[in-house]
């Protein structure tokens, strides 16, 4: 990614944290109250036309993430720049139509489509209420989209039930650029798909990408999905970013302990790879009680002292290639 | 003949031409077809298919856990040489869960979420002579083995109190509590973070080789199979459409479903190449087709596939597979490479 490349979106020292109801003894003993840091201080830019990719392990804040930078949740603090533009402060109305550039597609192709609406209706609706055309160009523009994402035109008529899992992710991505957003945010898209279907949707958002000068943000936990689609990775712990490069320096040359210890815990399609003992013990700790220091400093094979007291920044150590970890201190 | 009782003692499991019927609405599914394989003692053996392909169907008529809407029309199924399908209940109880026992996706509707941990692995006990004591001393000992810590507080906890790496941990110690020959494990990962994946994987390799049980594991994560199995049968459509040892299935796929599978998966061993997706999506249960299941989705599709279902064959020693046109795979490049002689 070259340094004059267009920044899309600029977040900065976002901060997403959910309180979590108290007791009522709590309450009464005057308990501190306590939340789920599930974005924790996160600075990072999104350049145009790139593939993002954002892993981590569940409840790691990667979701929370995505959906704070696109205003369906409200940042506790922090500042989201979508296309030159502060968005972090603005009304419900304000942002309205600002919704049309950023577009979201979901896991679950089941429940993300309404299941009495047939697929035309569906469609028809992002266009009148975003007016993207005049209403009587309504139905070219359906079949148009209906060809690019590779579903029949007879699909308008029918129920999302009447698909299987592809066509239904294919349906929610033709629902997502049908408003011709600027960035798609893209929540594991095929994590619930077989692997002959997977690759046909990975394909169909490569192609897309390419087509529509897409910025994609992919998220996803899968390792050998994101080596495939995307042009950086960020890697999250707890609320937070360790490492963020490009795919092949994540890959060939992961910083952090933690992006060394995921790649190494995606099982190897080599059988004679095999080892005895797993490349990590032990769980996540909790998102609510985050001790001082780095997150990772408890199950780290290489913590030393000062990795259980002072939180390490996020710092460039190759060019686009940046690590929060004392080991480059 | 001498020969052959050898070899039959070496055989935990043997199913022989299994098939198993689903009926709905006046339709009939033909979710298993002709289904033969052997698991080994000590051995692990594993499933892999795409969703529906009947991999868990085949698992569950092992130990006839099928549904009432299913039948097996045909087959045999022979646990150490006795017919599973054949036995009366208070016999088949005497084998599940004791001798077969059988893990899951999801431990936290598996597992009993009004019951203490305890009292799950206390009901594998019932029918032995065991004093409380020594009941006690066993759980303990499997929570210890399956790696929870601090066991004798964890065994008095709910299941819903276990972070899911640990719930997985728990159901697994349930299991093997009652000390099973063979472990069905259908999807035991899936639910999972890599992480986690990775120790669960681990743990059951570990404990497999501790307890010389064999495991028929289901999965549709090749990396999973790569991980664990020792043979490998690709499911689809019901049928087994490969089986072959897991180096040569990745190595030199001779079936076209199993060669796209593996040209579809991403992976960071393959640099820089596309995925090839397979076309089209799998056939109904309802109406399979009368040649070749794999057929209306096959680059390689001839008239003979339309018309002619294929045998299973073998094409090397333990290598079979359910095709009319495997030689032209014959050059084919799988996942990884071998040299010649290597096994």
């Amino acid at each position: 990614m070259s340094e004059e490349a267009k920044k899309l979106v600029e977040v900065k020292h976002l901060i997403k944290h959910f309180p979590i109801p108290r007791k009522i003894t709590d309450v009464l003993t005057n308990k501190p109250q306590k939340s789920v840091k599930a974005v924790d201080d996160v600075t990072l830019d999104i350049y145009s036309d790139e593939i993002l990719a954002l892993v981590g392990e569940s409840g790691c804040g990667k979701s929370s993430f995505a959906r704070t930078v696109i205003r369906l949740y409200d940042p506790d603090s922090g500042n989201i720049i979508m296309d030159g533009k502060d968005i972090t402060k603005l009304s419900k109305r304000e942002l309205r139509p600002l919704k049309r550039n950023s577009q979201m597609v979901f896991q679950d192709p089941y429940s993300s489509l309404n299941p009495r609406m047939m697929v035309g209706d569906m469609l028809k609706e992002e266009f009148i209420y975003h007016n993207i055309c005049k209403p009587e160009e309504v139905d070219k523009k359906i079949s148009d989209i209906l060809e690019k994402v590779g579903l029949s035109q007879d699909a308008k008529d029918r129920f999302p039930s009447e698909f299987s899992g592809g066509q239904r992710q294919r349906i929610g991505i033709a629902r997502a650029l049908a408003v011709n957003p600027k960035l798609l945010i893209a929540d594991e898209p095929v994590s619930a798909l077989d692997i002959s279907i997977q690759a046909q949707i990975l394909n169909l958002l490569k192609e897309l990408q390419k087509e529509y000068s897409l910025t994609i943000l992919f998220i996803s936990h899968n390792l050998n999905v994101v080596y495939y689609i995307a042009d950086r990775v960020a890697v999250m712990y707890l609320g937070k970013i360790v490492e963020l490069g490009t795919t092949n320096d994540i890959y060939e040359n992961p910083l952090h302990p933690y992006t060394d210890i995921l790649i190494k815990s995606s099982p190897n399609l080599d059988p004679r790879k095999r080892e005895e003992a797993p490349a990590i013990n032990g769980n996540p700790p909790s998102p609510i009680d985050i001790p001082p220091g780095c997150r990772f400093a408890k199950r780290c094979p290489f913590a030393m002292d000062i990795c259980h007291k002072e939180l390490p920044e996020l710092k460039e150590i190759t060019p686009g290639h940046t690590c929060a970890c004392h080991k480059y201190s | 003949m001498a020969k052959e009782i050898i070899k039959d003692n070496d055989n935990l499991l043997e199913v022989n031409n299994l098939n198993v019927r689903f009926y709905s609405n006046g339709r009939e599914m033909k979710a298993v077809n002709g289904v033969t394989f052997n698991i080994k003692k000590g051995e692990t053996f594993g499933f892999v298919g795409e969703s529906g392909c009947g991999k868990s169907t085949t698992s569950r008529a092992v130990i006839r856990l099928l549904a009432e809407n299913a039948k097996v029309p045909e087959g045999e199924i022979l646990y150490n040489g006795t017919d599973i399908l054949k036995l009366s209940q208070d016999k088949l109880r005497k084998i599940r869960g004791k001798e077969i026992g059988m893990i899951f996706q999801e431990p936290m509707t598996a597992l009993n979420p009004v019951l203490t941990i305890k009292k799950q692995v206390y009901e594998q006990f019932i029918g032995t002579s065991m004093t409380n004591k020594e009941k006690e001393e066993r759980a303990i000992e499997m929570l210890r083995l399956v790696g929870i810590p601090s066991p004798e507080k964890r065994l008095k906890e709910y299941i819903h109190q276990f972070s899911g790496g640990m719930r997985q941990r728990a159901m697994i110690a349930t299991t093997l509590a009652a000390n099973p020959k063979l472990l069905i494990a259908d999807e035991p990962t899936t639910a999972l973070d890599v992480t986690i994946q990775d120790q669960i994987i681990k743990l059951i390799n570990k404990i497999k080789k501790q307890m010389g049980m064999s495991v028929l594991l289901i999965t549709h994560d090749l990396g999973v199979i790569s991980q664990m199995c020792d043979r490998v049968a690709v499911m689809y459509a019901g049928y087994f459409v490969e089986t072959a040892d897991t180096l040569t299935l990745f190595a030199k796929p001779r079936h076209p479903y199993t060669k796209g599978l593996i040209d579809a998966l991403p992976s960071t061993e393959k640099k820089n190449s596309s995925l090839m997706p397979i076309k089209g999506t799998t056939p109904s249960l309802a109406e399979l087709p009368k040649g070749c299941p794999f057929g209306p989705r096959c680059p390689y599709c001839e008239d003979k596939c339309v018309n002619e279902l294929p045998e299973m064959t073998e094409i090397e020693s333990g290598h079979m597979v359910r095709c009319h046109f495997s030689y032209k795979l014959k050059n084919a490049s799988g996942l990884i490479s071998i040299e010649e002689g290597e096994q």
